[in-house]
């Protein structure tokens, strides 16, 4: 193909591959693999259920790592969407 | 008394073996005296790669197994002076070797040689054990590839689970043109990722596989871009600075065009 590719950065395979990578590595280096993150989801969705609707299905549990002044820091994401509150005690 | 330093990678085919045989002539062009030793036993490939496989009569095996005196088994590569091989045995298996009768040998080795280089086998399992059980330092070959920087990670986590912790990073196959387009790691995201002491980079050349076809290592070819980089890393081995290559993108346009027209992608 001759057509000139016009790419933008963030559109580099390289980025897609050092992103891979990266979270690769941190399964590959805590050991954790994704039944346990099924587990913890399940446990925080529970938890989050007695006081808002919401639903395992739309919950997300990683885990992800930023660099900050050239320290890998490690953190447990929970992405639990939330539809409405549980009025039924009026306590939330 | 010299040191043991064993060449790893985990992942297969990333040139463990390339890098065992040109850092070896390189000491040995730098004065040194070295032997490599082939430790994949059963798929051994070192010998083919110095092109020294017509001349093997005793292997590694033989020496540890006490049917040869390790002297008997040393193959003189008479191209580079202080140069010699310690072959793998080709029809025996991983497990017929220990890492203690490993560590012996190695430990052997040092009282008569500078430098003890140990091509480690691909895989975590016993070769890579008996391979890194004499080692006093590393050599970790990567490619700037997801597989092979996962692989190498791991590695490194086993060695320093192995008491290892004197280990260097070796980047491979490096492709300019590529990290150019943004379509290959540059080695700065290598290294971060895996926090090692660069030893050297090598860049991807079509050299090494002339080189490998004839047995001849890339090392001792002045011209060769590969050999000057595996000629630094030996330097740097002992000890002196060298800067790292600069390796620029040098493909021209019409080369681009060429490649271009030819299909592009490979």
């Amino acid at each position: 193909m001759m057509a000139a590719k016009v790419k933008f950065k963030n559109e580099d395979s390289k980025e897609i591959a050092k992103e891979r990578l990266r979270n690769i590595l941190i399964s590959d280096r805590i050991n954790v693999s994704n039944e346990v993150l099924e587990m913890i989801k399940t446990d925080i969705v529970g938890v989050v259920k007695d006081y808002f609707e919401t639903s395992e299905m739309t919950s997300e549990v990683y885990i992800t790592s930023s660099n900050e002044n050239s320290q890998m820091k490690t953190s447990l994401i929970a992405v639990v969407p939330i539809n409405k509150s549980r009025n039924k005690n009026n306590n939330v | 008394m010299g040191k043991t330093i064993v060449i790893t990678s985990g992942k297969g085919g990333v040139g463990k073996t390339t890098t065992t045989a040109n850092l070896g002539a390189a000491l040995a062009m730098l004065g040194k005296s070295v032997v490599v030793v082939d430790a994949d036993i059963g798929l051994r490939n070192l010998d083919v790669v110095m092109g020294l496989e017509n001349r093997i009569v005793y292997n590694l095996v033989d020496v540890i197994e006490g049917k040869c005196r390790i002297k008997q088994a040393l193959i003189k590569d008479k191209r580079y002076e202080g140069l010699y091989l310690l072959a793998a045995a080709q029809t025996k298996d991983k497990d017929c070797i220990n890492p203690l009768q490993m560590k012996k040998l190695c430990l052997d080795l040092q009282e008569s040689f500078e430098y003890v280089l140990v091509d480690c086998p691909a895989g975590i399992e016993n070769g890579f054990k008996n391979a890194v059980a004499g080692a006093n330092q590393s050599i970790i070959v990567t490619t700037p590839e997801i597989s092979a920087v996962r692989d190498a990670d791991r590695i490194i986590g086993l060695l320093e689970a192995n008491g290892l912790y004197h280990n260097y990073l070796l980047i491979n196959r490096v492709r300019p043109d590529l990290i150019k387009r943004g379509d290959m790691m540059d080695i700065n995201d290598v290294i971060d990722i895996l926090s090692l002491e660069l030893i050297g980079i090598v860049p991807d050349n079509k050299d090494i596989v002339v080189s490998t076809n004839k047995g001849e290592p890339i090392a001792s070819n002045e011209k060769s871009m590969s050999g000057k980089a595996f000629k630094n890393i030996a330097a740097r081995l002992m000890g002196q600075n060298i800067p790292f290559l600069d390796l620029k993108d040098n493909t021209s346009v019409i080369m681009r065009l060429a490649e271009a027209i030819s299909g592009g992608g490979r």
